[in-house]
């Protein structure tokens, strides 16, 4: 498919939760750039590209960019296109540490909708106390959140895990629909979702505070 | 008829056939660790040393999962040893065999068949404090499988140590996206 001719309508979005994502929408800060790199010719990219131009539609902040992932390899060292669809959220040309691997569907709308309202702003509040933690992290820490797209618990780990990382340039976090990559449900012996893997080393399972994963996070210096 | 989740043992003091002695149990010994309590209806029957077999056979697994077996039926400690003399399959059980005559065990669980003065199969997993995490209970005549009573105990040390905020990973290939839906909007 033309990568040119993808559509900016998504047939999973409705008009009611359109209204809905407005709403959140209607306070955003900051103007973001969703990077979305797809395989033109595989359907799930193709359906990630439509809901990630359908809900940049919904705002003036927010625009999107389609990639063929030949070309984006080099242009997005920073994204990992080995994975996709994979999209990126970028603030002033700069990537924000967050990125969706999959289509965001079911729960996962909602972690979409955190990760742009946070890293758009105003976002979720933090703690101070979690934010001067933060920002004594100096080693570059990798957070991958898999997840299953009707799983709850799964939606709360990725905006906690994509808050962490919209606050801390220290910190990645990427949200992966596990059922999209088999070879790594296979690598890690994900059996149960939300499954975290932190800087390849450390696995968690469940939903986690930030207290309990920064605990994590300060043993990498 | 009210359901035994969540329900900690009560006292209780009964004798007990282990690895060729007499002792005595009590519910303080089923404290510290995971336990199964496994009714059966009586020795020298025909399906029970099946089950009691297959739950040998599975018993180093359930001891690498923290977990203690104890089977119990209405008859006496004499009466397992003499069984165990008796049968080959018996002989090879390491966990301990409850002897419950009184049915003060089995009425505790619910299981006791007063008129015959002899237990359903019922077979129940304990947490370390002693409280009811889940059950079965089967008619005299439907025996029960130790791997799936294995993976039941398994699964119950899972919640209990890591809370419900895990799903299990079912993927079936070829599934569609999920229509999205935004609940979470409160928390903004």
């Amino acid at each position: 498919m033309d990568i040119d001719k993808i559509s900016s309508k998504s047939s999973l979005m409705t008009p009611e939760l359109e209204e809905q994502i407005k709403g959140v929408f209607a306070k955003l800060e900051n103007n973001l750039t969703l990077v979305c790199v797809i395989d033109p010719e595989d359907s799930t990219s193709v359906e990630m590209a439509e809901l990630v131009g359908h809900v940049a539609s919904l705002s003036d902040k927010l625009s999107c960019q389609l990639y063929d992932h030949v070309q984006a390899q080099e242009q997005f060292p920073e994204l990992d296109t080995s994975l996709l669809p994979a999209t990126g959220l970028y603030r002033q040309e700069q990537y924000t540490g967050i990125s969706f691997h999959g289509v965001t569907g079911g729960k996962e709308m909602n972690s979409l909708i955190f990760a742009i309202y946070n890293a758009s702003g105003p976002g979720q509040e933090m703690e101070k106390r979690i934010k001067k933690k933060l920002d004594k992290l100096t080693h570059k820490n990798q957070i991958k959140v898999f997840v299953s797209l009707s799983c709850h618990h799964c939606a709360q780990q990725v905006i906690t895990c994509q808050k962490m990382a919209a606050e801390c340039e220290a910190i990645e976090a990427q949200m992966i629909d596990a059922r999209l990559y088999p070879e790594l449900v296979e690598k890690y012996k994900i059996e149960r979702i939300p499954m975290t893997v932190i800087n390849e080393k450390e696995t968690l399972l469940g939903s986690k505070n930030m207290d309990e994963i920064y605990q994590i996070l300060r043993t990498y210096k | 008829m009210e359901h035994m989740i969540n329900k900690k043992v009560e006292e209780f003091q009964v004798s007990a056939f282990s690895k060729g002695e007499f002792i005595d149990v009590t519910q303080q010994d089923l404290m510290g660790h995971w336990s199964v309590l496994f009714f059966y209806p009586a020795d020298f029957t025909f399906v029970c040393p099946t089950e009691l077999g297959d739950l040998a056979d599975h018993y180093e697994e359930f001891k690498k999962e923290g977990c203690e077996i104890y089977s119990v039926s209405e008859d006496t400690h004499f009466v397992h040893k003499a069984w165990a003399d008796a049968s080959e399959t018996i002989r090879k059980i390491q966990y301990v065999m409850l002897a419950d005559p009184a049915g003060e065990l089995a009425r505790q669980f619910g299981v006791l068949v007063e008129k015959e003065g002899q237990a359903l199969r019922g077979a129940f997993i304990l947490n370390p404090e002693g409280v009811v995490k889940a059950y079965e209970i089967h008619d005299m005549g439907i025996g029960r499988n130790a791997e799936e009573l294995l993976r039941k105990v398994q699964a119950a040390k899972f919640v209990e140590e890591h809370g419900d905020q895990v799903c299990p990973a079912k993927w079936q290939p070829g599934e569609e996206t999920l229509s999205p839906s935004l609940d979470l909007v409160g928390m903004l």
